[in-house]
C-alpha cells in the first residue's frame, strides 16, 4: 500500500488538513442545526404564552429569516449560545439587525417601492429614524410576533399616538392620493357591505351617541359586525365615513330595500327623468348606469350637472377619475 | 412604591429589596398568582408562594403565614457554587439567571437555603424570581407587590433613605430567613410567625 | 417544635440532584482508590503492590470514563456540558471537577500507558503527579455537598475526608475482588495471590474503621449541634434512612465485614473476604445514597 511508503511530513499533513476539516464540518453543522428557528423553540415555543411567532406574512420565519437575523448581534455565531448578550430582544439590537437587510430605509422619505402598504399610510422613514433617531421597532413591532387574533405584521396605528397626538383627520397619514372614503386601499373584496362601499348609517343616532362599536364589534342586536381594522374607532372617526341618514327614526340593520347597483332608470342625454334624492341612498354611492367609452373625465360633466349629469356633491370636489372609480362601480363595460 | 420612584430607580446606586408585612397579609396567594401569570411559570413549580401553617386547638387557634421569594441576597450561595457563571448579580441587588447559558446542573438548587429555585419542567435549566426586572424597567413594581391587595408587599431602593421599603425598616422590627446561614438575604419580614419561618416541607396535599 | 402546629399549604420541591448523582460519586470513588492502590507499586515502588499495578490503573480508566455519563445524564442540559470550560466560576466546586476530570484521566492513559511499555521512571513520574489528582477527583466531589451550605448534612467540615475514606475503602474491596477474580479465573496457576490479597484486607480493616470513625464522629455532632443538624442526625439514626444508614452502610457494610475480616474462623477463607469485600462495596453505596439523596430529604422551606 503506498500509503505506508509514504513520508512521514506529508501524513503530518494530512492529519491536520483532515482535523480541520472535520472541525469545520463540525462547526458548521452545528451552526445551521442552532440556527433553525426551529431550535430556538424548542425552549421559546414552550409554555402557556410562548414566544413562537406565528408565521408571518412580512418576514416568513421559517425559510427566509429566521430568529437568529434579528436577535443575535451581528457576525457572532449561534454556536456560542452560553455568549451573555449573544441573544437579545432589545430596540437597539433588534433594530440594527433590520436595518442589516434594510439599509436604505433609514434615508427613504417616500413610500414607493415598499412591498406591502395596504392601508396607504405615508410616513417618512428619513424623518423618524435618521433625523429622530427612532428604532425599527418603535413601530414595526408586530413584524413577527404579531399575537393578535386575527395578526397582519402591519404597524398598529396606537404605536404612532406613542409620540403622535391622536387624529381623526385620517388624511393626514393615510396618503392624499386616496380619498376620503374608508377604503383606504382594501381590496374591495374585504369589504362586507352591499354595494361595495361602506354603509351609511340606516337609523337615527338619538341615544346612539356613545360608541357605534358597542353594538358593532361583537354584531350584538343583529348590527352589521365592523371589521377588525375599525377595533378602536371613536364615533366621530365612525361618521366620517359613515353618514348618518337624517330623519330616519326606523332603526334597520340591514336595508329592506333591495339596493340597486345601476339605477333602473337610465338617463336620457337632455332630460333627467329621475332626480336622485339630495342625500346619499341606503346602501351606498350610486353605481355608473353608462359606459366609460369616450368619458375620460367624470367631472366634466358631473361638477356642474351638465346634460342632466347628477351633480357631485360638494363633498366630491377636487377629486380625480380613479377616486370616483373607486367607490362608483362601473357595471357597465 | 410610586411608579415615579421606580422610574428614577433605575439609575445607578440602587439596591432592591422587600419588606414583607406578615400584618397585612391574608393569605389570599394573589402575589403568587400573579407571578404565575406574569413570568408564564410552568405548572408545578412557583417562584413565589405563601406558606400557611395553622396553630392551637379550636378555640384557641391562628393561622399565620409566609409569603416566600428569592431573596436576592447579598452574598448568594446559589452564584459562588454556579459553574458557568449563568447565575449572576445585577449592579441593584437582583440576582439573575442566564437562561442561555445554564446547563442544569441544579447545584443552585440544590444549595439554595430556602428552596426558591427550581428546574423548569419545560426548559430544564434554572429559574427564579428576578424581582420582575422587566417591570422595573418600564417603571413599574414587581406584579406580586403590584397585585397585593393590602399593600403586605412593600418594594423600593434599599439605599435610598426615603423610599417606602427604608421608611418601613427603620421604623418597624423586622427579621429575615436564616441569618444563619450567612446570605444576607433583602426581603425582611414584619411580624412573622417562627413556626411559619421554620422548615415544614410541602403541605399534605402537595406530595406528588 | 409544637405539636399543634398543622402546615396548610407548602409548595412541593422536588429534589434537584438524583440517584445518578450518587453513583456518580461512588464511581469516582472506586477509581480514585484504584489508581492510588495502583501507584503503590509503581509510584511508590512497594513491590508487593506489582500483582495489583496494572489491573488498577484499568479499572481507574474505566471507571473515570463511565462516571461523568452520569453527570451528562443528570444535566437539564446536556449538550451545553461543555459551557463548564470556557465559562468557569473558580469558586465553584463543580470547576473544579470539570477541569479535574479531564486532567486525570488524561494522567492515568499516560501512567497506564508507560507502566504498559515497560518505562519505569516515566511511569513513576506520572503515577506520583495523578496522586493529588485522584485524590482531587474524589476530594471535589466531598466539596461539592460541603459548600452546599444550605443541607445541615452536607455542610461538615469532615464531609471530603469522609468521602475519601469511603473512597479508599470502596476502592480497596473492589481491588480485592478484581484480584481474586482475575487469579482465580484468568492467571496460568488459577490461584489466588494470598500475599497481596492479605495485604489488601489489611488496609481495608484500617480504612474501614477510619471511615467508622469519621461517620461516628460525624453523627454525634450533629446530634449535639443546631436543630437542623439534629434533624438530620434523626433521619439517619430513627427516620427514613434509618436503614439505609444503620442497617447497610454500618450494619452490612462496616461492622459484618469487619467481623468477617478479624474472626479467625473467617479471616482465612477466601470466600469470606470475598463475601465481606462485596459486603463493603454495597456499604459505601448507600453511604453515597445515604448523603446525597437523605440530604435533600429534609426540606428547607
Amino acid at each position: 500500500m503506498p500509503f505506508r511508503r509514504a513520508p512521514k511530513w506529508l501524513l503530518a499533513v494530512g492529519v491536520v488538513a483532515v482535523v480541520v476539516l472535520g472541525l469545520y464540518a463540525v462547526m458548521a453543522s452545528v451552526n445551521f442545526v442552532t440556527a433553525n428557528p426551529l431550535y430556538c423553540l424548542t425552549c421559546h415555543g414552550t409554555g402557556g404564552t410562548p414566544d413562537e411567532s406565528k408565521v408571518s406574512l412580512v418576514h416568513p420565519a421559517y425559510s427566509e429569516v429566521g430568529c437568529v437575523d434579528c436577535h443575535v448581534e451581528p457576525g457572532h455565531y449561534v454556536l456560542v449560545e452560553g455568549y451573555r448578550g449573544g441573544y437579545a430582544a432589545d430596540p437597539p439590537r433588534v433594530s440594527a439587525a433590520c436595518l442589516r437587510c434594510h439599509a436604505d430605509m433609514s434615508s427613504k422619505e417616500d413610500t414607493t417601492g415598499f412591498k406591502f402598504n395596504v392601508l396607504n399610510v405615508e410616513v417618512s422613514h428619513k424623518a423618524h429614524v435618521s433625523e429622530r433617531g427612532a428604532y425599527c421597532s418603535d413601530c414595526h413591532q408586530d413584524i413577527a410576533h404579531d399575537s393578535r387574533p386575527e395578526p397582519t405584521n402591519r404597524p398598529q396605528m396606537n404605536y404612532c399616538y406613542a409620540c403622535h397626538e391622536t387624529s381623526t383627520l385620517c388624511m393626514k397619514c393615510h396618503g392624499s392620493s386616496i380619498p376620503p372614503d374608508p377604503a383606504f386601499g382594501i381590496p374591495w373584496s374585504e369589504q362586507i357591505s352591499i354595494g361595495n362601499t361602506p354603509p351609511n348609517v340606516p337609523h337615527s343616532l338619538d341615544g346612539r351617541l356613545a360608541a357605534c362599536l358597542v353594538c358593532h364589534q361583537a354584531g350584538s342586536g343583529g348590527a352589521p359586525k365592523a371589521p377588525v381594522s375599525h377595533a378602536g374607532r371613536t364615533i366621530d372617526m365612525c361618521l366620517a365615513c359613515h353618514q348618518s341618514v337624517k330623519g330616519n327614526a326606523t332603526p334597520t340593520p340591514t336595508p329592506t330595500t333591495p339596493i340597486p347597483t345601476t339605477p333602473t332608470v337610465t338617463l336620457p342625454p337632455t332630460t333627467p327623468t329621475v332626480t336622485l334624492p339630495p342625500t346619499t341612498p341606503v346602501g351606498g354611492p350610486p353605481g355608473v348606469p353608462h359606459t366609460l367609452d369616450g368619458r375620460d373625465s367624470c367631472r366634466v360633466c358631473h361638477d356642474t350637472g351638465l346634460m342632466g349629469a347628477p351633480k357631485a356633491p360638494a363633498s366630491h370636489a377636487g377629486r380625480t377619475n380613479d377616486m370616483c372609480l373607486d367607490c362608483h362601480t362601473a357595471k357597465t363595460p | 412604591m410610586s411608579s415615579s420612584e421606580a422610574g428614577t430607580a433605575i439609575a445607578a446606586g440602587v439596591r432592591y429589596g422587600m419588606v414583607v408585612d406578615l400584618r397585612r397579609c391574608t393569605g389570599c396567594q394573589a402575589c403568587s398568582v400573579a407571578c404565575k401569570a406574569e413570568m408564564d411559570v410552568p405548572l408545578g413549580v412557583f417562584r413565589t408562594w405563601v406558606k400557611q401553617i395553622e396553630k392551637g386547638e379550636y378555640p384557641f387557634v391562628s393561622v399565620s403565614f409566609l409569603p416566600s421569594l428569592c431573596n436576592q441576597c447579598e452574598q448568594p450561595i446559589c452564584l459562588r457554587n454556579c459553574p458557568t457563571r449563568a447565575t449572576y448579580q445585577l449592579e441593584n441587588g437582583i440576582v439573575v439567571v442566564d437562561p442561555h447559558r445554564c446547563i442544569g446542573c441544579k447545584y443552585c438548587i440544590a444549595s439554595c437555603p430556602y428552596s426558591v429555585r427550581y428546574l423548569s419542567p419545560l426548559k430544564k435549566i434554572a429559574e427564579k424570581c428576578e424581582f420582575c426586572r422587566h417591570r422595573l424597567e418600564d417603571g413599574l413594581e414587581p406584579a406580586c407587590v403590584n397585585t397585593c391587595p393590602t399593600g403586605a408587599l412593600v418594594f423600593g431602593d434599599l439605599r435610598d433613605p426615603d423610599s417606602n421599603v427604608s421608611k418601613v425598616l427603620k421604623r418597624n422590627p423586622v427579621q429575615v430567613l436564616k441569618p444563619d446561614r450567612a446570605t444576607f438575604p433583602q426581603v425582611y419580614y414584619l411580624a412573622a410567625d417562627s413556626e411559619a419561618m421554620e422548615a415544614r416541607g410541602a403541605s399534605e396535599g402537595q406530595e406528588r | 417544635m409544637n405539636g399543634d402546629v398543622v402546615t396548610t399549604f407548602n409548595v412541593f420541591h422536588e429534589m434537584p440532584l438524583s440517584i445518578l448523582i450518587a453513583v456518580y460519586f461512588y464511581m469516582t470513588g472506586l477509581s480514585a482508590g484504584s489508581f492510588i492502590l495502583s501507584t503503590m507499586a509503581y509510584g511508590f515502588g512497594m513491590e508487593k503492590f506489582k500483582p495489583i499495578g496494572r489491573v488498577g490503573v484499568v479499572m481507574a480508566v474505566v471507571l473515570l470514563g463511565l462516571a461523568p455519563l452520569n453527570l451528562i445524564a443528570e444535566l437539564g442540559q446536556p449538550l451545553r456540558f461543555w459551557y463548564l470550560f470556557p465559562y468557569l466560576n473558580p469558586a465553584s466546586p463543580i470547576t473544579w471537577g470539570s477541569f479535574l476530570l479531564t486532567l486525570y484521566p488524561i494522567n492515568c492513559l499516560i501512567y497506564g500507558y508507560f507502566m504498559f511499555k515497560g518505562r519505569p521512571k516515566l511511569t513513576r513520574a506520572f503515577g506520583l503527579i495523578g496522586i493529588p489528582l485522584a485524590l482531587s477527583v474524589h476530594g471535589y466531589t466531598g466539596f461539592i455537598l460541603a459548600l452546599g451550605k444550605a443541607r445541615a448534612l452536607w455542610n461538615t467540615a469532615l464531609m471530603p475526608t469522609y468521602f475519601l475514606t469511603s473512597a479508599m475503602v470502596s476502592g480497596i474491596a473492589l481491588m480485592i475482588l478484581v484480584v481474586m477474580v482475575r487469579d482465580r479465573f484468568f492467571m496460568p496457576e488459577k490461584k489466588i495471590n494470598r500475599g497481596i490479597v492479605s495485604t489488601l484486607v489489611t488496609m481495608l480493616l484500617i480504612t474501614i474503621v477510619f471511615d467508622l470513625f469519621l461517620a461516628l464522629s460525624d453523627v454525634l455532632i450533629l446530634l449535639t449541634a443546631d436543630t437542623e443538624a439534629r434533624e438530620a442526625a434523626l433521619l439517619l439514626l430513627q427516620g427514613g434512612f434509618r436503614p439505609y444508614f444503620l442497617g447497610v452502610e454500618v450494619g452490612l457494610g462496616a461492622v459484618i465485614p469487619l467481623a468477617l475480616l478479624l474472626l479467625p474462623a473467617t479471616r482465612r477463607q477466601f470466600k469470606f473476604i470475598a463475601a465481606a469485600s462485596v459486603l463493603v462495596m454495597f456499604g459505601i453505596l448507600a453511604m453515597r445514597y445515604v448523603v446525597v439523596i437523605g440530604g435533600q430529604t429534609i426540606p428547607l422551606s
